[in-house]
């Protein structure tokens, strides 16, 4: 029962990481498609300083496509925990932001919170504030937890332990995995 | 935990050496989207002498009234301004047909593709390069250059009029119509669509 429930948690976490990285590489997809478009909603942000204009052109230049590797990495189970760390790393940065820059809104416009609405250069056009930021919420904790799951089904990286006969973590490649894995063995 | 570094590290350097290579293939002119390291797409430079805006004796428009907030202009700057009025006036002008008067449109390819204002010259700021040609073909000569993008917090119209003093547009010429295509689009004046 529990080696049932804890195959079923893993195939969840690897659910939320194929999700994760399809998400990730549309919205980067998006991004690199509009350079203009995201370097203008960074720009927004105040987050990084006008000149020199390197750090705020390299951004524009380099985010999106880190999107879509990370997206390719999580989706292809390859190099997981790192392109979920960065991911995780990307919205504690922005969704502060996102945050501030709402509040500006509001305080200029002169309107409620719940109906602030612009693009946030997420990839995802303009959208309720509010909602966006719940949304990021979410996907960080679905980062989180991708980083931080030892789930490796339907993963380069799972295929590749299992070929090396050192597989630390739990995968679907192994005939009976929760035999590998004494830590969640019921027989143990 | 170093594993996770090490991780973090290649995704970097991996992801910074692509988006190396595809900007610096989008700087061919067939394909666009490149984007200039060093260039500051956001600065602003005032001029030691303002010029007045020029005024107008006509009423105010009153098609956007309704939608105040989309048809008033945000942006600080020190052009001199051309109203709703004039530039629909000068559309009918003789000189606008001789190139005389020119319209800049500001924006990017898929708002001017969908509509800008009959005869416009488009000329993105932040994709100069790839307009600054045509522009120069017409610019230079003209008496009049009224330059608009979208209006309200849109400040691509006023970067594009730095740009045409830059590329040595004599200031007392160039017009910046603030209401911009949100204005333009509302009062049902003639529109034009595609390139």
């Amino acid at each position: 029962m529990i080696a049932w429930f804890d195959q079923k948690r893993l195939s969840l976490a690897s659910v939320i990481r194929v999700y994760l990285g399809g998400y990730f590489i549309y919205t980067g997809i998006y991004k690199v498609l509009g350079p203009v478009s995201f370097l203008k909603a960074i720009h927004l942000y105040n987050l990084l300083p006008e000149t020199p204009p390197y750090f705020l052109n390299a951004t524009a230049i380099i985010l999106p496509w880190m999107e879509i590797i990370c997206g390719i990495a999580l989706l292809l189970g390859w190099y997981v925990r790192g392109a979920a760390t960065i991911i995780a790393l990307m919205f504690c940065a922005f969704t502060p932001a996102i945050f501030l820059r709402s509040l500006g809104v509001m305080h200029e416009q002169g309107i409620s919170f719940f109906t602030v609405e612009f693009d946030c250069g997420c990839g995802t056009g303009a959208e309720i504030i509010w909602i966006k930021l719940c949304k990021n919420m979410a996907l960080f904790s679905l980062a989180c937890i991708t980083a931080l799951s030892k789930s490796r089904y339907f993963a380069i990286e799972g295929l590749m332990c299992k070929r090396a006969g050192a597989c630390p973590l739990n995968d679907s490649t192994s005939p009976n995995p929760d035999k590998d894995n004494p830590a969640i063995d019921p027989t143990t | 935990m170093i594993r996770t570094i090490k991780e973090i590290l290649l995704l970097v350097i991996v992801s910074t050496a692509i988006a190396v290579v595809a900007n610096s293939v989008r700087a061919n002119p067939a394909i666009k989207g490149h984007l200039s390291w060093g260039k500051n797409y956001f600065k602003r430079t005032a001029s030691p002498e303002a010029t007045p805006a020029i005024t107008t004796n006509a009423p105010p428009v009153v098609t956007t009234a309704d939608k105040p907030e989309e048809t008033e202009y945000h942006i600080e700057h020190d052009f001199q301004t051309i109203s709703h009025e004039d530039v629909a006036a000068l559309l009918d002008d003789p000189d606008t047909q001789a190139y005389l008067n020119i319209f800049v449109d500001a924006r990017n390819d898929e708002a001017f593709q969908k509509g800008h204002i009959p005869g416009a010259i488009q000329a993105d700021h932040y994709e100069l390069e790839y307009y600054v040609e045509n522009l120069l073909q017409y610019a230079p000569s003209a008496d009049k250059i009224v330059v608009y993008c979208n209006g309200g917090s849109c400040e691509d119209s006023v970067l594009m009029c730095q740009d045409l003093l830059e590329l040595g547009i004599d200031r007392s010429v160039i017009f910046l119509y603030e209401g911009g295509w949100k204005a333009w689009e509302a009062s049902g004046a003639p529109i034009e669509t595609g390139l």
